[in-house]
């Protein structure tokens, strides 16, 4: 079984850090990168629907909030996980409502070790 | 017939007589029944005196009875007989013996010859009366002396509203003369006439009126504020007569009020310039601050972006590489890497602390044990590493008000310090202690211990108690101790530490206010957090 991550992140060296470590992990991992929020939303427009969504919060045009708050409204938060790639404790007024939709937090910039723990448990979650 | 006549004069004649006789006998008795001393005198002799004045002046009928009259009355006021005798139908006012007399003269009987001219004297007793008239006098004086001393103008009104009397101080407020002010209407003395005599009038059905606030206009045009006291005045009957009233001048008073309430305004113009200043000022910093802050923010993203590739791709590089050489090359950009890492997310963690409006997020039961052995837990590897064993001695029981986030962040860096500063294969305890309102936790290191110089500085911002190897230690930010200061001291504690001296070890405390378990709401919603 394939295990789809999402990646979306306006830095491709993120994107692409990731989804070398994850990849050569295992066969059965998938990571999709998008180069914001609108990208996401277009992929998850298009059913190339992940499993868990690694989301950054700072992102020009659309950030990592406004961007949950779509997945929410258009209704793809239900199954998938979302998990955020930068700090938790940057003060935002957007937080409000939107935290229950987040799993965890993954503080930048974590070690390879500290990527895999996260997403095996992720995805452990998942079952 | 003639006899007829004759006898007819004389029955007349006879009758006549009769008449004068009886005349003579009434007016001798009212006379003598009167009780005003009285005298008749003829040319210069007394011809009769009445009991009244034999009673009087202690005499009897035969010391007056034809005798000359300054053989009778003292001498000092026969000038005064003297001339009412000469000029009759004159009142005199004399004294004998201390008593005051009212003398009047009228001719009884006129003749050509004075030594025929017959005058009668009467003499009444005024001493009584004179006496009370002084006494009114003497009183009257008095009132008006009262009146006349008070420094505020007075006036006294009768009931058809003119002005029957006055006082000095009237006159000067008013600029007229008492004879100008008394019969005077005395309302048109104010700004306003129609409301002085409404107040007036309101005294009359009243009896009293206070502080009536009236504005005297003066005869030369300037205009005196008052405050009106006015109350009606009666006679022995009760029956009201007047109206006494006290106008107190108090344009100075109002003068000093008015600069006062100026004064007032102009220190409220001033103050909402200032607080309007120090607004925009307080504005200004806290928008610099947020600058200052949004700078940092953006520039922690920034570099923690390109820092993540790195920290994910160079421990994978250096797995796959077998030249030693290379391998140690990769070893420093790693330990670079993460020192640029850890420099980033303390100065992050130091700046969001000191950020204003930085909301903490406390949670009344927070679990101290619990939360100290998730960190342990992240802590696994560099404790694995240098084999040094943590205890965590915390009492499960032990709940307190703590933002979980932060609390995690003071462990955390209490972790990394005492590991920093131990050796291989020691023991860092971490225990609490309850009281009354707070919790003490201690974090007590097997390490090398610190100077009292160390331990004074150990919380100032960028200190590293190893200066030795400041250049080379990849593994401090000389931050760390800072953001627990600060964390510590947001939650309302207290942060200290202690030594044995060097080589013995430290203890670092930290005090947090003890939780309340019924507010305690536990929180599912995040995963690694329920």
């Amino acid at each position: 079984m394939i295990k789809t991550v999402l990646v979306v992140d306006d830095s491709p060296d993120v994107i692409y850090a990731i989804k070398h470590v994850l990849e050569n992990l295992d066969d059965e991992y998938k990571v999709i990168g998008a180069d914001g929020g609108m990208q996401c939303l277009e992929l998850l427009e298009n059913n190339q629907i992940p499993d868990i969504i690694l989301l950054d919060i700072m992102m020009p045009v659309m950030d990592g909030w406004d961007t949950i708050k779509e997945i929410v409204d258009r209704g793809y938060a239900a199954g998938n996980i979302i998990a955020i790639l930068t700090a938790k404790d940057v003060p935002d007024q957007k937080m409000e409502g939107l935290k229950e939709y987040v799993i965890d937090y993954m503080t930048k910039p974590f070690d390879p070790k500290e990527l895999v723990a996260n997403v095996k448990e992720y995805f452990a979650y998942l079952k | 017939m003639e006899n007829k006549v004759i006898e007819n004069d004389i029955t007349e004649c006879k009758r006549a007589e009769k008449e004068i006789k009886y005349l003579k006998e009434y007016n001798k008795n009212i006379l003598e029944s009167s009780p005003n001393p009285t005298l008749v005198v003829k040319g210069n002799q007394i011809e009769y005196v009445n009991k009244s004045f034999i009673s009087t002046f202690g005499k009897t009928k035969n010391d007056c009875i034809s005798k000359a009259l300054k053989e009778v009355m003292p001498v000092e006021v026969i000038p005064v007989f003297e001339e009412l005798l000469q000029d009759c139908g004159t009142i005199k006012e004399l004294e004998i013996k201390g008593r005051s007399f009212s003398v009047s003269s009228f001719v009884v009987k006129k003749a050509e010859a004075e030594e025929e001219r017959q005058v009668m004297i009467t003499i009444s007793d005024i001493t009584e009366r004179k006496k009370m008239g002084e006494e009114i006098r003497r009183a009257a004086a008095y009132t008006h002396s009262l009146i006349e001393a008070s420094l505020d103008p007075l006036v006294i009104v009768g009931s058809d509203g003119k002005i029957t009397d006055v006082n000095e101080a009237t006159e000067n407020v008013t600029g007229r003369t008492r004879e100008e002010l008394v019969g005077s209407d005395f309302s048109e003395y104010f700004t306003e006439p129609a409301k002085a005599k409404e107040d007036y009038e309101q005294v009359f059905e009243k009896g009293t009126v206070r502080d009536y606030p009236l504005e005297i206009r003066h005869k030369n045009g300037s205009i005196i504020s008052v405050l009106y006291n006015a109350s009606v005045y009666k006679d022995e009957s009760g029956k009201v007569i007047g109206v006494f009233a006290v106008v107190r001048d108090v344009t100075e008073q109002k003068k000093a009020e008015d600069e006062l309430r100026e004064a007032d305004k102009m220190l409220r113009i001033v103050n909402k310039e200032l607080e309007r200043k120090v607004k925009a000022r307080t504005a200004e910093i806290e928008r610099l601050l947020k600058q200052k802050d949004d700078f940092i923010n953006q520039l922690g993203h920034d570099l923690k972006t390109p820092l993540t590739p790195l920290t994910i791709l160079l421990p994978i590089v250096k797995k796959r590489v077998d030249d030693p050489k290379l391998k140690e090359i990769l070893d420093v950009t790693i330990e670079n890497t993460d020192y640029m890492k850890n420099l980033v997310i303390k100065t992050l963690q130091l700046t969001r602390l000191d950020t204003p409006g930085t909301t903490f997020e406390i949670d009344e039961a927070t679990d101290l044990s619990g939360e100290l052995n998730k960190v342990i837990k992240s802590n696994k590897l560099i404790l694995e590493k240098k084999d040094i064993k943590l205890e965590n001695k915390i009492d499960e029981k032990i709940i307190v008000r703590a933002d979980k986030l932060r609390l995690s962040e003071l462990f955390d860096n209490l972790i990394t310090n005492a590991v920093k500063f131990t050796p291989d294969a020691g023991t860092i305890t971490f225990d609490a202690k309850e009281d009354k309102d707070f919790v003490t936790v201690s974090v007590k290191d097997t390490g090398i211990g610190m100077t009292q110089e160390q331990i004074d500085h150990i919380f100032d911002e960028f200190y590293k108690a190893d200066e030795s190897r400041h250049r080379h230690d990849f593994d401090s930010s000389g931050l760390g101790l800072s953001i627990c200061k600060r964390i510590v001291e947001k939650h309302g504690g207290k942060i200290w530490a202690k030594s044995f001296g060097e080589g013995k070890g430290s203890i670092f405390y930290f005090t947090l206010k003890r939780g309340r378990q019924e507010n305690h709401v536990e929180n599912n919603k995040n995963y690694r957090g329920g």
